[in-house]
């Protein structure tokens, strides 16, 4: 029986958040969704570009088995972040809202203070927040103790695709904070990376960029999802501990020639 | 008397419910969400909600996202 798992109210089977972003047409978006087997897709809210296209969109979600994550994109502030959160809300009908409140345009590295008021603004009206952050133990904190019972730090700034960049401190994080959901957001860009955030014991990934900027988006969709699932098992097999010296594999009783 | 609407300046002819302008524009009530003067509309007011000289009004709908 496959394992699952529970995220802001809800139960999952599968650890991997996609993002819906940069795809080259609706319709790969649609099968990479499928392939991916994620249950959890993020968007955003936008001014309309045609009515034609916000429908196609729209009509594709309802045909897919997944939970929507409307995002808080673009939001350079606090005040922003909140007035996205709420009217997400009421476009889609849930509760939960990934929390983006963004402090530089070029590496879009999260402002801290703007995204812990949003938060605790947020939490406090009822909000079950995901909040886009870095891999900072004090914000984090700061966040759990404003309402967060779900965070999602950076490996590496969005769309650069450079994997974990800071694994110790990822792996504090992890240690640190042992009780709530954590799921790494951003910067990975092969599905090894994705491999490693589940070995150390993360909760789940969120990714984008690196699947739909691939070669072949269906593909890598379908390549991260087994990386996620290896991940995870490798993580639950408990994997050994490096170390400093060689030790042999094979037995070194009964080696022939020992005298020689 | 003149609104906004998504950034672009419009000439309407006179207030009218929130719901009334979303039917003019042609715009799927039930697929937006809509905030005027960085206030969220609530859509079971779309019908009460007047829209007024100088209104900001921000149509918003699903878009693709990461």
């Amino acid at each position: 029986m496959k394992e699952t798992w529970k995220i802001g109210g809800k139960e999952l089977t599968s650890r991997f958040f996609l993002g819906t972003a940069r795809f080259p047409s609706l319709e790969t978006l649609r099968e990479a969704i499928v392939e991916s087997r994620a249950e959890v897709i993020t968007l955003s809210l936008r001014r309309e570009k045609t009515p034609q296209q916000s429908a196609s969109f729209a009509e594709m979600l309802k045909t897919l088995p997944v939970h929507l994550l409307p995002n808080t994109a673009g939001c350079r502030s606090a005040k922003e972040a909140i007035l996205t959160a709420r009217l997400a809300r009421e476009l889609f009908q849930t509760a939960w809202i990934k929390l983006e409140v963004i402090g530089d345009e070029q590496n879009l590295i999260p402002d801290p203070f703007g995204l812990l008021e949003a938060a605790t603004e947020l939490c406090r009206d009822g909000f079950e927040v995901f909040p886009f952050t870095t891999d900072d133990l004090i914000l984090n904190e700061r966040l759990m103790h404003a309402g967060c019972k779900i965070l999602m730090p950076w490996a590496s700034p969005i769309g650069t695709g450079r994997g974990v960049t800071r694994r110790e401190t990822l792996v504090n994080l992890r240690t640190r904070l042992p009780e709530v959901n954590l799921i790494v957001d951003a910067g990975l860009g092969r599905p090894s990376d994705a491999a490693l955030c589940l070995e150390l014991g993360f909760d789940g990934v969120l990714v984008n960029t690196a699947v739909s900027d691939a070669a072949d988006p269906v593909k890598m969709a379908q390549a991260f999802a087994t990386a996620i699932e290896a991940g995870r098992l490798g993580y639950l097999a408990g994997i050994m501990e490096s170390r400093a010296f060689a030790v042999p594999s094979t037995p070194t009783l009964g080696t022939p020639f020992w005298n020689l | 008397m003149e609104v906004r609407i998504n950034g672009n300046s419009q000439t309407l002819n006179g207030p009218r419910p929130l719901g009334q302008l979303l039917n003019e524009l042609k715009i799927d009530a039930k697929g937006v969400a809509v905030a005027v003067n960085l206030e969220v509309v609530v859509r079971s007011k779309f019908d009460s909600h007047e829209i007024k000289d100088g209104d900001e009004i921000e149509i918003l709908s699903p878009q693709v996202g990461g």
